[in-house]
């Protein structure tokens, strides 16, 4: 199987809010749920994510690429579905509807992620 | 002059004559070696050795990683400061094989010898200087030195942190307060042994609940803060236990101390054991604080 990274097309904005979305994710992993390896699994998929989009050379660029493997946006649809649940729990507010909308489109974003295979290692 | 006197007089060759009356009145317990001159509360020696290691397993387990700041691939440089054992620099090391992890404590005695080889291990005190230049590490950590920094020291450990993390690089404080929550009568007595050992230290531990405040006073930005709550005991699963395990450690560990300042070994021992059984019945639980940031 030929391994591939994944492709992410994302204006600052939407960095900005995923890497919000990954820090309110491993808070909440840290307050709330047990330690256990998938857990701990998700907490550092969202570190290493958000650590990527922290060092993208121009944060107020529109056209911003950040790569991932498959395991990553595994790991990003969850903590994505897991921080809409929560949301969704929330009361009512122009602030919850906010929040989920951009949660959505992170997901759209996340879901619409190209495929791209890995650059072919050198000739020895 | 009796037979009994005759006969214990009498004793194998190689054996040392009537050692029993020769024991001195020495200590109750073995002695722990502790540093001297340095505010720093715990001891340094092989069981020491081994209740950090444990206590790094056990920290990530808990954490879900060595490290919690959002690192971008490539760092180059990592500097870990009260490093003791050098075990979270030698897990550094193996994580970022392209990196040079370099460790510092006030004392190598309890310094690995099997470390990978872009990972080294020197001298070096936080409150006196590290022996760096400014600017040279991409990320600067330091971790669980409540017991070895007094309050009024943090601006300055902070600072030192701060210049020799470059512009751009990450810094990561991870502490407790060394208190538990919800402890029971028990762990409560043992608590104030403790404090009254930290207040003669000036280790009160006040200050690790505002590292978020301390990185900003030094200009550090993008600063998040973590207070993370830990389940202490079997209530806890696994990392429970571990961490009951870590912190019963670090109790003995300072019962000489405690000894010293009067208290009785034997009440200290029943505390000790009392506290224990607590933790599960109250749902004791302690605060791990984190905070990281940049330097701006």
């Amino acid at each position: 199987m030929i391994p591939t990274t994944l492709t992410l097309h994302l204006n600052a904005s939407q960095a900005a809010q995923l890497a919000g979305a990954c820090a309110a994710y491993r808070a909440f992993a840290w307050q709330q749920l047990p330690p256990s390896p998938e857990r701990n699994q998700l907490l550092k998929a969202a570190q290493a994510v958000q650590g990527r989009i922290s060092a993208l050379p121009a944060r107020n660029s529109d056209a911003l690429r950040l790569t991932m493997s498959e395991e990553e946006r595994q790991a990003l649809r969850q903590i994505i579905r897991a921080l809409m649940y929560l949301q969704g729990a929330a009361a009512p507010c122009e602030e919850r509807i906010h929040t989920l909308g951009n949660l959505a489109g992170l997901r759209m974003l996340i879901e619409r992620a190209g495929r791209s295979p890995s650059p072919p290692l050198p000739v020895l | 002059m009796g037979l009994l006197s005759r006969l214990l007089r009498r004793t194998p060759k190689g054996f040392p004559q009537q050692p029993w009356v020769r024991i001195p009145p020495g200590p109750v317990f073995p002695q722990r070696r502790f540093l001297e001159e340095s505010a720093y509360l715990l001891p340094k020696d092989a069981e020491e050795e081994n209740r950090l290691n444990f206590q790094h397993y056990a920290f990530n387990l808990t954490l879900g990683n060595h490290y919690l700041a959002p690192l971008p691939p490539g760092v180059r440089v990592i500097v870990d400061s009260g490093t003791g054992t050098g075990i979270w620099c030698a897990e550094m090391a193996r994580a970022f094989p392209q990196s040079l992890v370099l460790g510092f404590d006030i004392d190598p005695a309890l310094f690995g010898t099997r470390l990978p080889d872009n990972c080294l291990l020197r001298a070096g005190n936080i409150l006196t200087g590290l022996p760096l230049p400014e600017q040279f590490a991409d990320f600067t950590h330091q971790r669980l030195l409540v017991l070895a920094i007094p309050d009024e020291r943090w601006p300055d450990v902070v600072r030192e942190l701060v210049r020799v993390t470059r512009v751009g690089g990450w810094l990561e404080l991870v502490e407790t307060d060394a208190r538990l929550q919800a402890g029971g009568p028990a762990t409560e007595q043992m608590m104030t042994w403790l404090d009254e050992l930290r207040a003669a230290r000036g280790l009160r531990g006040e200050a690790v609940l505002h590292l978020g405040e301390l990185l900003r006073q030094e200009g550090v930005s993008e600063i998040e803060t973590q207070a993370i709550p830990l389940k202490v005991g079997a209530w806890g699963g696994r990392a429970g236990q571990m961490m009951a395990q870590d912190i019963l450690a670090a109790a003995q560990s300072l019962k000489e101390p405690c000894c010293a300042r009067g208290i009785d070994p034997q009440t200290f021992e029943n505390c000790a054991q009392a506290m224990a059984g607590e933790w599960q019945q109250m749902q004791a639980f302690c605060t791990v604080y984190v905070a990281y940031g940049r330097r701006a």
